[in-house]
């Protein structure tokens, strides 16, 4: 299980990695294209676009891990280590149902837009960009689940 | 929304609940009573894929963390001591000007503050500012330069505008002049604030010395070169600001790890992974305002508010009062192209009617919207800093409040003074 | 109550008319029928309108047609390169063929309750464009995503940049651009005009957009409020068609007040233009995304009326 769960940390972090040098180069390809060549190549500019929510997507998913999202965080700060365990359970579960929640339309949605054949550039389907988003919501709901149960238990764990 | 559900999300969010789930929730919340299908979520998180200007955001924050890893800051601060040194808050003023710039081609889209930040923060500190100085002012330039050309929003809001044919036509030149000298104002009274800010800072008494500015100079031999890169390159007609954004990761990358080799190819993959945590953040927190700005579009929610105003509203000094106070909410709460895209045709029509010039509403509803960023308790920037710097949210608040109220009044000069926005397009 | 987005901005004479016929439904169907817009992309771009429709949030979209590209080929008729050369022309074949388009649209689901002109478009640049070498020398731009723009330009030998309608003034200023193909009253309401010289007069391609609704959506109203709903549009896009034509031809005599030049081409020019276009309906007509058939049958049609005296 924990080799598994290494195994997928490793897989996130490259896959982050790979894409942002990966952005480098085609931004920089579209540029020399179109200075020397004279003219873009129409398909860079939006597949950027679809890379910025993909490395945005699983940035989040990494900050989740760390618990690094951007919060207020006055209660816990002020309250003592019990009200802090109980802050920490509530706010942690309330992610994981949120996340949850998104996850399982946006999945809903993956498969509308499957069914409809919808495009998103050129002649590539939106379906498999889109299943980005099912995945890192599910993924990150599953995570607040986990910190949830471990604050709720007072042991610390991060998965 | 019920009250109930309102302040049960607030306690939550302020329990330290991360706040994307609390606009998450707030906008399924507000669906789910309006009988939207909540795969909209979906929808609206992958419009993220659909805004061209936000390319610009991993890429010139992975350019902002690998400088600020390097030992750019250290150089900045060395040529800015040797050719400003005489300057009471030289380095202070440096940092104003050049988020100003930078934020006027990004739209105050948090770029800023991610990119330069990394720089600037540990500059600033270097050079022996108050911590709570440097993070108020790299937090509050972080939408100074919405007024100035090139920015976005200047040219939607004349883009719209021109399309309401009304009787004085608002041209996006006239835009681009009359944004200048309020602009500056807003520049010049943050300057004066640093200046003040550093008397407490050891006196260089030194006078200016040509041969360490000379050294300067060749120390930061790589770096000097990249704000004429991207500048020229973006007014030179080069490419476009998702593009200098490339060229500036692409040159910050081969400069700081082949060149100088400030940074090893083993800690690269660490710098772009935790410089992508912070995107993530911001996106991720983007994604679900947008559903949450689209919920109250699908409600009329603006509108409404906006109705309510005008209902109380007797001559034009009341109007521009009340609308001043609307905005700053308004520009903590929606983001800048939504608020002008709906609001705009909504107010312009009553605003003419109270003899306020178009030009002039435009500069003004930009300089509010400009506030409404680090307006506490829910402007954009006060998050996006508070993760940057890792500080609480709270330290930010505090850290801010004194350039909130600098620029609070030359936001109600600019309000109340269109002579200052109408001087050059006349 | 049926939500329609469109990326027009609220305030434009377009709006005016459409909001006029919301409260006209609104009235005759004795509040049955509610038409609430959402103007100026606040709903996000075609693409997002077209999801929305999908999921049920939004019940109709004004769409340009090119959006419809990859719903049915159908809604491309109108809008190859060098068809038409005037605006009689492209009346006298709507009368044929539009039913052809409704009820294309109709088997994807799509209620269409009307096909707006937008006028046509064309070539403005900062140095006269005659021929398509004169366009080779040009850095064109088309809007991202338009496959009949890109071909067009590619067949005569320009590499077009494609870029969203948001950089275009920007980077006209910059010189990142200097050509665009675009009506001239669009032109001037987003104030590209003040960036060109030369406008080309010979139109290039012609520009349509269509207010479509969801057929689901659309039959939960009664077959009389629909006919109403159908009746009171219909006479509102008759009523926009001739406001645009008033516009358009405003809006040209604003572009020559601007110092906007307008370049005469010669027969041979023309000729030439067109027998490159011909070269890009073969191409397109491979990737099937107009149909061919129905194409071949309208070229036809406007032979025989360029024939009559
Ligand atoms: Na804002
Ligand atoms: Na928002």
């Amino acid at each position: 299980m924990k080799r598994l769960v290494q195994w997928l940390h490793r897989l996130e972090d490259s896959v982050l990695v790979l894409l942002l040098l990966a952005m480098i180069l085609l931004a920089g390809y579209d540029i020399l294209a179109r200075s020397i060549f004279g003219g873009g190549v129409s398909w860079i500019p939006p597949l950027l676009r679809v890379m910025v929510l993909w490395i945005g997507l699983l940035g989040a998913l990494l900050a989740t891990r760390s618990r690094e999202h951007i919060s207020i965080d006055l209660i816990s700060r002020l309250g003592g280590p019990t009200l802090n365990r109980i802050a920490s359970t509530i706010t942690l579960l309330f992610a994981a149902v949120v996340c949850g929640l998104v996850g399982w339309f946006s999945g809903q949605y993956v498969q509308l837009a499957f069914e409809y054949q919808d495009i998103a550039f050129a002649d590539i389907p939106a379906w498999p960009l889109q299943l980005i988003i099912p995945f890192t919501f599910g993924l990150m709901g599953l995570r607040f689940f986990i910190q949830g149960i471990a604050a709720a238990t007072g042991k610390e764990q991060t998965a | 929304m019920s009250i109930l559900v309102t302040a049960l999300l607030l306690l939550l969010a302020l329990a330290g609940a991360p706040l994307f789930a609390v606009i998450a929730a707030s906008a399924m919340w507000g669906f789910f009573q309006t009988d939207v299908d909540l795969q909209v979520m979906a929808v609206e998180i992958y419009r993220v894929a659909e805004m061209p200007v936000l390319i610009a955001i991993p890429l010139f924050t992975f350019a902002g963390y690998l400088m600020g890893e390097s030992k750019a800051p250290q150089r900045l601060v060395r040529i800015t001591d040797a050719f400003l040194g005489w300057m009471p808050g030289g380095l202070a003023i440096v940092a104003l000007a050049a988020c100003a710039l930078f934020t006027a081609f990004t739209g105050a889209s948090g770029v800023t503050i991610v990119a330069l930040g990394a720089l600037l923060v540990p500059a600033l500190q270097k050079a022996g500012y108050r911590e709570n100085f440097n993070l108020g002012l790299v937090t509050t330039s972080g939408s100074l330069g919405l007024l100035f050309a090139p920015s976005l929003p200047l040219i939607l809001y004349g883009v719209i505008a021109q399309q309401m044919s009304l009787e004085t036509p608002v041209s996006i030149d006239d835009l681009f002049l009359a944004g200048i000298l309020p602009g500056l104002l807003m520049l010049t009274a943050l300057s004066l604030y640093s200046a003040w800010q550093s008397r407490h800072l050891p006196k260089s008494d030194q006078t200016f010395d040509r041969a360490e500015a000379w050294a300067a100079i060749k120390d930061s031999a790589w770096e000097i070169p990249l704000p004429f890169v991207v500048l020229g390159g973006i007014y030179g007609g080069f490419f476009a600001v998702s593009e200098a954004a490339a060229i500036t990761a692409f040159y910050v990358l081969i400069v700081t790890v082949v060149i100088r080799r400030e940074i090893t190819f083993t800690q690269l993959p660490v710098v772009m992974r935790d410089s992508m945590k912070l995107v993530g953040a911001i996106l991720l927190i983007l994604a679900v305002s947008l559903a949450s700005t689209n919920y109250m579009i699908d409600a009329g929610v603006p509108e409404k508010v906006f109705d309510t105003i005008q209902a109380h509203v007797t001559d034009g000094f009341t109007f521009l009062l009340l609308l001043t106070i609307f905005l700053l909410i308004l520009g903590m709460m929606l983001d800048i192209f939504s608020a002008i895209v709906i609001m705009i045709p909504i107010i312009l029509p009553i605003a003419v009617q109270y003899g306020i010039h178009p030009v002039h509403l435009g500069i003004l509803f930009l300089a509010n919207m400009q506030l409404g960023y680090f307006t506490p308790p829910v402007g954009m920037n006060l998050f996006i800093a508070s993760f940057r710097f890792n500080k609480p949210v709270m330290t930010l608040y505090r850290a801010t409040l004194p350039f909130f109220f600098i620029l609070l009044a030359t936001v109600l000069i600019i309000t109340y003074w269109p002579g200052l926005s109408l001087l050059l397009v006349e | 109550t049926l939500k329609i987005a469109t990326l027009a901005p609220d305030g434009t004479s377009w709006m005016k008319v459409m909001r006029q016929a919301a409260a006209d439904i609104k009235a005759e169907t004795e509040g049955r029928v509610k038409i609430k817009y959402f103007p100026g992309g606040v709903q996000g771009s075609d693409k997002s309108v077209l999801r929305k429709m999908r999921i049920g949030q939004l019940q109709g979209g004004a769409i340009a047609t090119g959006s419809l590209i990859n719903i049915s080929p159908a809604s491309q008729l109108y809008n190859l390169p060098f068809t038409f050369r005037t605006l009689e022309e492209v009346r006298a074949i709507r009368e044929e063929f539009d039913p052809y388009i409704v009820s294309e649209l109709a088997k994807e689901g799509y209620v269409v309750l009307g096909i707006s002109e937008a006028g046509f478009a064309y070539m403005m640049s900062d140095e006269p464009i005659r021929t398509s070498d004169d366009a080779r020398k040009q850095k064109v731009w088309v809007p991202e995503g338009d496959l009949i723009g890109e071909t067009t330009f590619e067949n005569g030998g320009v590499e077009p940049i494609s870029l969203p309608l948001s950089d275009v003034y920007t980077s006209l200023q910059t010189g990142l651009i200097d050509t665009i193909v675009v009506n001239a009253s669009s032109a001037i309401a987003l104030q590209w005009h003040t960036k060109v010289n030369y406008v080309t007069d010979f139109p290039l391609l012609f520009l349509t957009g269509t207010i479509i609704v969801d057929q689901k959506a659309f039959r939960k109203i009664s077959t009389e409020d629909q006919a109403v709903v159908k009746r009171i549009m219909a006479e509102a896009f008759a009523s926009m068609d001739a406001q645009n034509e008033t516009d358009e031809a405003g809006a040209r005599d604003a572009l020559a007040q601007n110092g906007v030049e307008f370049v005469e081409l010669s027969e041979e020019d023309k000729q030439a233009w067109e027998e490159l276009a011909t070269g890009v309906v073969d191409e397109l007509a491979s990737k099937e995304i107009y149909p061919v058939e129905v194409f071949k049958r309208l070229q036809q049609r406007l032979e025989e009326m360029r024939q009559e005296p």
